[in-house]
């Protein structure tokens, strides 16, 4: 499963009403072609089918954040949000349904004590990988 | 002000290549404090001042280590069934595990040694399998050392997390901000390999090691809960009507 790992500076968003360099994007497809990890231009390396696994948490532990939507055009993806089992803890998780050479997403955040909404428009991205994922099991 | 710093790894990649260099990551919540472009791997640290100007210690660091494809860190590692929200439990509403058999081996110094760890459960049939790999497991941080710690800049020690439900141990400092300065420091961590061993999956601990840096500021932080005034100690208490200028109280009495 390809783990698409957001970082957030709570505080910082919130003072500068801007997620641009206060969330920070990882994944776990280096070595399949990813490129620009941790920024927001995060370019995901992906194939046909892959499943992905976003989630958010904050970089102070005393605050509040969570991805509240991912905007994708659903014929490449449509990620749904769930919770792990038992907790409150939220992801969001889609199977990529077509290859793709690349394509930009938006993704939508809920953060502070207000839930205030944040929106980083056309920063990450999804890009045709390189090469299979692998597994150390 | 605390540091929130976080080490990030692709395991898989770490336990494919044997090294942590373009696949480990270090990001922090101090980049605002540069004084302009900030550098990688560097962690801002401005001071509180004394009354007669001089530089007093009121910064802390926490180091956090995670891999980039494990449960986010907020989840409990051994994750409760029908747990309430971490904020309103109670010792009393734990319930045991719902698979208290699963428990994954550990090789420390030798000797294998058993930890109860259940992988969390996306739900909805979205889990791939049920069993721990190396991508779930976290790096543990086991030391930080180097120049910033042999010339006490910062006195680094290994605490255990406040959220009993998440039972973490992470790493902090204080930080001497009368020692203005960049210096370097050294993040030691294990990362966990799979192997065979007595017939069944083993995890063993590899050493890598990531370098660092902290900057220390002469500047002083402007702190929110000082009513936006430099952090001077001791902290003046804030002004009332009482002590406004009288400029200001003759103004509110002409009103």
């Amino acid at each position: 499963m390809i783990s698409i790992n957001c970082r957030l500076d709570v505080l910082g968003a919130l003072d500068e009403g801007t997620l641009t360099e206060n969330l920070f994007m990882f994944d776990n497809r280096r070595m399949q072609g990813s490129r620009d990890e941790g920024t927001i231009q995060l370019a995901t390396a992906v194939n046909e089918g892959d499943r992905i696994l976003w989630t958010l948490t904050p970089l102070e532990v005393e605050s509040f954040a969570e991805i509240a939507a991912i905007h994708i055009p659903p014929e490449i993806c449509e990620p749904a949000q769930g919770y792990y089992v038992g907790s409150t803890v939220s992801y969001w998780f889609g199977t990529i349904k077509k290859a793709v050479d690349k394509i930009h997403y938006s993704l939508v955040v809920r953060l502070g004590p207000s839930h205030q909404q944040l929106t980083l428009d056309e920063g990450p991205s999804l890009i045709g990988a390189t090469a299979p994922a692998t597994n150390a099991g | 002000m605390l540091s929130s710093i976080s080490l990030l790894v692709d395991v898989e990649a770490v336990l494919a290549q044997g090294r942590l260099a373009d696949n480990a990551y270090l990001v922090d919540n101090t980049k605002f404090l540069a004084s302009g472009k900030p550098m990688p791997d560097t962690t801002y640290v401005y001071g509180a001042l004394n009354a007669d100007g001089s530089q007093a210690s009121q910064e802390i660091m926490n180091w956090f280590g995670f891999g980039i494809a494990a449960p986010p860190p907020n989840l409990s590692k051994a994750l409760f069934t029908h747990a309430p929200p971490s904020s309103l439990a109670k010792p009393g509403d734990i319930k045991r595990p719902a698979q208290p058999s699963h428990r994954t081996a550990f090789e420390v110094a030798g000797k294998i040694q058993f930890v109860p760890i259940v992988k969390p459960s996306l739900g909805e049939g979205r889990d791939s399998d049920n069993e721990i790999g190396a991508a779930d497991l976290s790096p543990r941080i086991v030391n930080i050392s180097g120049p910033a710690v042999d010339q006490s800049v910062i006195y680094p020690a290994e605490y255990g997390g406040p959220d009993y439900n998440a039972q973490y141990a992470y790493w902090a400092a204080t930080v001497d901000v009368s020692k203005t300065g960049t210096y370097d420091y050294f993040i030691h961590s294990l990362i966990f390999r799979p192997k065979q061993a007595s017939g069944q999956k083993v995890f063993a601990g590899e050493r890598y090691i990531y370098k660092a840096q902290v900057c220390v500021q002469s500047g002083v932080l402007v702190n929110g809960f000082t009513y936006g005034t430099p952090s001077v100690l001791p902290l003046a208490p804030p002004l009332s009507r009482e002590t406004q200028p009288a400029s200001s109280q003759q103004g509110d009495e002409a009103a």
